[in-house]
């Protein structure tokens, strides 16, 4: 991916004789060192936060003092239970919702990526503008609509597992779109046709040929729907007002309360779990999401 | 090769969107039409007053223009960080600088209250940052970093970077090294390079990754509620307020309606420049 050093301080030869090639040699040399040097400051910034938390989770007073005092596990030993049944909900919703989007995003990329949809740029942008909406935005919308709901039929969806699922299932749904558009564009649709014309059927032709070939790319899609939908605090804050809130949600509202090392204690957790299964995602299963613009998660 | 068969596919997809998503962002743009009539309700009739008071009361004015600053500030501070950090990863292909990658990529997708934590921490009066600050002998007294835009945009910058950077990269990788080359060949310092070369060709990058951090900082909530606190008034958490403590839905939904346009209107710029550089390549 990136081009090595040596090949920059290799100008070519009609040009070289302008400068003196020690010259250019020792100024090229300076660059990278400097370069290197900024790459470790922005390193050090980049953990900083990450760092502070481990530390701050094993301090020994109960309110948050820097530096801490002396050191102790015990905030680890007390973490109330609320917070696993808040890690439990996470983990049920954000399977819950990619399962959902899965279902409805994958068919969906196919019929874009493949078929001859009328008005498919429209359709595409609509089906993909939920990654550009700012998740709170989300969390207003789905609560004035719920709102609406319980106004004209008097079902109350608000505070409910499925009216969560719901809006987790829409806001994680274009990062599985845009996986499957993104892979189909790289391999030819005659191979699907193939298929069928050999007399598989729409469903065979998809479970057979297309969904081995556009695997990794679900898988990828998956992962990060997954992680987006677990750390989603903007959107779910405004449909959980009062019961179980979800693990990320449990740490905002203790923060914002009574801050105490036992929030830090869980943010170690969730930040060792999370950090291994993003490295070995991306190492060994190589999985990367496939455009920037598809990122915007967070909050 | 499109085929008409595969239409059907889309349609579970499409009903799903036009059943419930795009109601129930039209629900709350109409809201904000309507005046309200105490917590939790709004009334029958048609009005523009929301509006009229949002835009003109001086609390929610302060607020927009808090926001919008906060997100000029982290563009530059990203822009800053992020540009010779996108260089260095896309011209040198170290061990250190695929973990740096790496890293990035690791950042972004740490949860977002955790590292509000970690902000509140290193940004406190007795915080790590205050420590070094005044074992340098750089201040006597300790910068307050707390409920202000100065420790807000501090960590904003380091929520955002990781998408500059991301945006950038593809735009750096794409300019020859040979102009480069050529440039530093013909008697150009690397400064000059970089300034005549290199800035030029990843302006597009720039602009791209400029407006994605202006648009997720002044839409971002758990950071700026976390770091900043609610003095800071910044529209985002007014909204919050208006929509969970004051219940006045029909000025949370006009805020919200607010911050979709601007927001929107950045993307569309966004998507403009996106646009003209593929055309460009």
């Amino acid at each position: 991916m990136a081009i090595p050093a040596s090949s920059a301080s290799a100008p070519t030869a009609s040009v070289a004789g302008h400068v003196p090639a020690a010259r250019r040699r020792r100024r090229l040399d300076m660059v990278r060192p400097v370069l290197t040097g900024w790459a470790l400051l922005v390193a050090v910034f980049l953990l900083a936060p990450l760092i502070i938390v481990f530390i701050d989770s094993i301090g020994v007073e109960q309110y948050v003092v820097f530096p801490p005092g002396g050191w102790s596990l015990h905030w680890y030993q007390v973490i109330p239970k609320y917070y696993l049944d808040g890690a439990i909900l996470s983990v049920g919703l954000a399977v819950a919702a990619v399962a959902a989007a899965t279902v409805f995003a994958v068919p969906a990329g196919m019929a874009i990526a493949r078929g001859s949809l009328p008005g498919r740029a429209a359709i595409d942008a609509l089906l993909r503008s939920p990654v550009q909406i700012p998740l709170l935005i989300s969390g207003v919308a789905f609560l004035q609509f719920y709102v609406l709901i319980r106004t004209l039929t008097g079902v109350t969806v608000t505070d409910s597992f499925v009216g969560l699922w719901i809006a987790h299932t829409i806001v994680v749904s274009p990062y599985l779109l845009t996986a499957v558009v993104a892979r189909l564009a790289r391999y030819p649709a005659s191979l699907d046709e193939a298929a069928y014309g050999l007399g598989a059927g729409p469903v065979r032709t998809f479970f057979d040929i297309t969904l081995p070939i556009i695997s990794p790319a679900v898988a990828s899609g998956l992962f990060f729907a997954f992680l987006v939908s677990f750390d989603n605090v903007p959107t779910t804050v405004f449909l959980i007002q009062s019961g179980k809130t979800t693990l990320p949600l449990a740490i905002f509202y203790d923060t914002d309360q009574d801050l105490s090392r036992i929030q830090y204690a869980v943010g170690t957790i969730v930040t060792v779990v999370f950090t291994t299964l993003i490295l070995v995602a991306m190492r060994w299963l190589r999985l990367l999401p496939s455009s920037a613009s598809a990122r915007r998660g967070g909050g | 090769m499109r085929n008409r068969r595969w239409n059907w596919l889309v349609i579970p997809m499409l009903v799903g969107f036009a059943t419930i998503y795009v109601p129930a962002i039209v629900s709350f743009v109409l809201i904000s039409f309507h005046p309200s009539t105490g917590p939790g309700s709004v009334g029958p009739e048609w009005t523009l007053g929301n509006y009229a008071k949002v835009l003109g009361d001086a609390v929610y004015q302060t607020g927009l223009w808090r926001s919008v600053a906060l997100g000029a500030i982290t563009v530059a501070g990203s822009l800053i960080l992020g540009f010779p950090l996108a260089y260095y990863i896309s011209r040198y292909s170290s061990r250190f600088a695929i973990a740096v990658f790496t890293l990035l990529y690791v950042s972004s997708l740490t949860s977002i209250v955790i590292r509000g934590l970690g902000w509140i921490t290193l940004l406190g009066t007795t915080g790590p940052i205050n420590g070094i600050l005044q074992m340098l002998g750089w201040i006597q007294e300790p910068v307050i970093f707390y409920g202000n835009l100065l420790g807000l945009s501090i960590a904003m910058i380091h929520y955002t970077l990781p998408f500059m950077v991301l945006t950038l990269l593809p735009v750096m990788h794409a300019i020859p090294t040979g102009l480069e080359e050529a440039s530093s060949g013909m008697g150009a310092g690397f400064v000059a390079t970089v300034r005549r070369v290199v800035v030029p060709l990843a302006m597009p990058g720039v602009l791209a990754g400029s407006l994605l951090v202006f648009a997720m900082t002044i839409s971002a909530f758990v950071i700026p509620r976390l770091v900043g606190g609610l003095t800071l008034r910044l529209t985002a958490l007014l909204i919050d307020q208006e929509m969970r403590t004051t219940y006045n839905y029909a000025i949370g939904s006009t805020l919200a309606s607010v911050l979709l346009l601007l927001v929107a209107v950045v993307v569309v710029m966004a998507s403009v420049v996106g646009g003209r550089s593929r055309v460009a390549r």
